[in-house]
């Protein structure tokens, strides 16, 4: 299964979550089979429409199965649920390393809805 | 000549001013181009929702899937994000786009066709001296500027136009401002308002538009504030709407106050002519 989580370095499972999914400096493409890891650069960060949009293109084109992220906003909701993508919520301060742990151990909460009201 | 009247935030005092100068002024056009949150229609024709709204429409793709092979052309030309293949489909999110009709002319397969989607509202009202007319952005939709610029082909240059821009520094305010001959920047005499009126003041020099402050809610406590930077940097304050409690509640109650104070007509009418002086003054000086 592949696990995506929006991060603000490249430094390893140590690493912090970005809180914004649109606006994230890198995307964390974990293997959850082999525990591999790959950090891609959001550039949709910097642009100034459609970051979410753009973050949630890159998602699934990188074979998404789950996103693990602090906040979606509502196109990137709409668009990765389009895709069939599973998104679940976790607290911004947390590390890579903690929310792959805490969505195996189930205790992440699925999100169904958009999580905010995007940037105008 | 055109008025463009502008704050960092809103709930300044913008409203306030571009009402009571226009109910001051005799053959004049007001223009609310505060198109996410108009509210001059509170104080001038509070019906106008009654009237008929012509449409602003823009044109935005639709995607035939019978036709579209999934080749993401469309989806990697855009550069606003406006279109993403998810499972071989392409998904629109007409909010953000652009109407560049970039993407249907790089399909190849002539998936895209163009519909006309409404974007926004203008409405038309005449009240007593006031031509008033207001452009509103539908909920939803992130694009106020071509609002702002189908507002704007209203304009009538044989009266004396006030527009009320949206409030901040972005393109909205811009537009608004762009071919006014001089602009009205209304702040609060507090720290907040000092930096927010800063903000606006670097876009308007930015954009070389000449400018005026007015003090809303002034109080000789703490107009300093406003003062010493606008005597620093060489700005005219042009006039102090007091902080009381008569303009307060009379606002609350949709009045405008120069209809129960009106000795403040004239003080507006001053402030329009002083105006009027200046920007002679400024074309007299540029084309010496
Ligand atoms: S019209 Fe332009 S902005 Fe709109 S989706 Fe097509 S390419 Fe993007
Ligand atoms: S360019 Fe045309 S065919 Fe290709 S994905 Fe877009 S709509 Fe489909």
């Amino acid at each position: 299964m592949k696990i995506i989580i929006p991060s603000s370095s490249d430094k390893g499972l140590e690493a912090e979550i970005d809180s914004k999914f649109g606006r994230a400096s890198y995307f964390a493409v974990i293997d959850s089979e082999n525990m591999s890891i790959e950090f891609v650069k959001n550039d949709s960060a910097s642009q100034a429409s459609g970051a979410g949009v753009g973050a949630a293109q890159l998602c699934a084109d990188k074979g998404a199965d789950v996103i693990i992220a602090n906040d979606f906003g509502p196109k990137a909701f709409y668009a990765l649920d389009s895709a069939g993508i599973e998104m679940y919520s976790i607290s911004a301060e947390d590390s890579l390393n903690s929310a792959i742990k805490s969505l195996q151990s189930g205790s992440l909460t699925r999100v169904t809805v958009p999580t905010s009201r995007g940037k105008r | 000549m055109k008025i463009s009247i502008l704050s960092g935030k809103g709930g300044t005092g913008k409203t306030t001013l571009a009402v009571n100068m226009a109910l001051s002024l005799k053959n004049v056009q007001l223009l609310d181009a505060d198109v996410e949150e108009p509210d001059d229609y509170i104080f001038i024709s509070p019906d106008i929702f009654d009237t008929e709204a012509e449409s602003v429409l823009r044109l935005i793709p639709e995607v035939d899937d019978d036709l579209c092979t999934a080749c993401k052309k469309c989806v990697d030309f855009c550069e606003y994000n406006t279109l993403a293949m998810m499972l071989d489909q392409v998904l629109v999110f007409p909010e953000i786009c652009h109407s560049c009709g970039g993407c249907k002319i790089v399909c190849p397969e002539n998936a895209i066709t163009e519909i006309e989607r409404e974007l926004g509202k203008i409405y038309h009202a005449v009240s007593g001296e006031i031509d008033f007319w207001q452009g509103e952005l539908n909920t939803g939709e992130e694009k106020s500027v071509p609002v702002i610029e189908k507002l704007k082909t209203k304009i009538d240059t044989d009266k004396k136009v006030i527009i009320d821009s949206p409030p901040g520094t972005t393109c909205p305010s811009v537009e608004a401002v762009a071919d006014t001959d001089y602009s009205i920047v209304v702040t609060e005499p507090t720290p907040f308002g000092l930096h927010d009126m800063d903000m606006v003041i670097e876009m308007l020099q930015e954009i070389q538009q000449p400018f005026g402050v007015v003090i809303n809610r002034s109080d000789e406590n703490s107009d300093h504030l406003i003062e010493n930077y606008c005597s620093e940097n060489d700005i005219n304050i042009l006039l102090k709407i007091p902080f009381s409690r008569e303009i307060a509640e009379l606002y609350s109650d949709g009045t405008a106050f120069v209809k129960k104070m009106g000795s403040w007509k004239s003080k507006f009418q001053l402030l329009y002519y002083d105006i009027v002086r200046e920007v002679n003054n400024n074309e007299k000086n540029n084309s010496n």
